[in-house]
């Protein structure tokens, strides 16, 4: 491998990082190869001596991790504020906004329930009309026979997502 | 040697490769060796660190026919050095302190 094509490796394997600092990188690698070679060693002995492109890459990238990290560990105290926020606000609100809603849904169902029922029982004193109570009898048997469908489809609903 | 030890003397060591007279990276590496070992990555980060810091400054300067960056220390880096030889005779008394049971013996 010669220098240039060391450099176009080192290039190539850092790309994903900022364009100033690669160039001051890839500058500061040139000049430290060139030294080499000026006191004496040849382009091959001056390579080795440096590592090979993926080497240095994986060593620049795991030093600027570790420096990243470092970071983020003075901004921790920054980040567990957030969370406890979070932790304190966001998550109860989220389950009591869920509890509030499945309320909600069932009440309506209840709301359904109630009316099948109240339709039933005001066709009780018509019992004895037959004539009147024949079509009170086919909607309080359409609206129980809505309720049950409903009822069945809720049910296999609620199955499905357990699945 | 322990990599956090190590981590703390090597901006001393740099400090001190360029302490005499300005110096240039390879330069460093070769002075430093029979002390102490360091990739050229490593150097890179330690170097930036001191210049951010103030304890170096940097200037380039043309050497046969292409560009080579020096390294000068600033008043401030030649301070942390001082700082250093107070530090070390601290660490030198917790080394007796450690090695105090085995001259016991």
């Amino acid at each position: 491998m010669t220098k240039q094509q060391f450099m176009a490796r080192l290039k190539a394997k850092l790309k994903g990082l900022p364009k100033k600092d690669v160039e001051e990188r890839l500058s500061f690698y040139g000049e430290m190869i060139d030294d080499r070679i000026e006191s004496g060693l040849s382009e091959e002995e001056a390579l080795s001596e440096v590592g090979s492109a993926d080497e240095v890459a994986a060593e620049i990238i795991g030093e600027m991790a570790t420096s990243a990290a470092l970071k983020e560990k003075v901004e921790n105290k920054k980040l567990s504020a957030w969370q406890i926020i979070l932790l304190a606000l966001g998550s109860p609100l989220w389950i009591s906004l869920l509890i509030a809603g499945l309320a909600v849904i069932i009440s309506v169902y209840a709301v359904i329930w109630t009316l099948t029922a109240a339709l039933w029982v005001v066709e009780l004193p018509f019992l004895i009309f037959a004539f009147i109570s024949k079509y009170l009898f086919i909607g309080c048997k359409y609206t129980t026979r809505g309720a049950l469908y409903l009822t069945r489809q809720c049910l296999s609903f609620i199955k499905s997502t357990f699945k | 040697m322990d990599i956090q030890l190590k981590r703390g003397l090597l901006d001393i060591c740099v400090l001190a490769a360029i302490k005499n007279e300005d110096s240039y990276g390879y330069k460093i590496i070769k002075d430093m060796k029979p002390y102490i070992e360091m990739s050229e990555s490593t150097l890179y980060t330690i170097l930036k660190r001191l210049e951010l810091s103030g304890m170096l400054t940097v200037r380039t300067s043309e050497h046969d026919g292409r560009l080579r960056k020096y390294y000068h220390i600033t008043k401030a880096g030649l301070g942390r050095l001082e700082d250093f030889k107070d530090e070390w005779r601290e660490v030198m008394l917790i080394y007796q302190f450690v090695t105090k049971e085995d001259s016991a013996k």
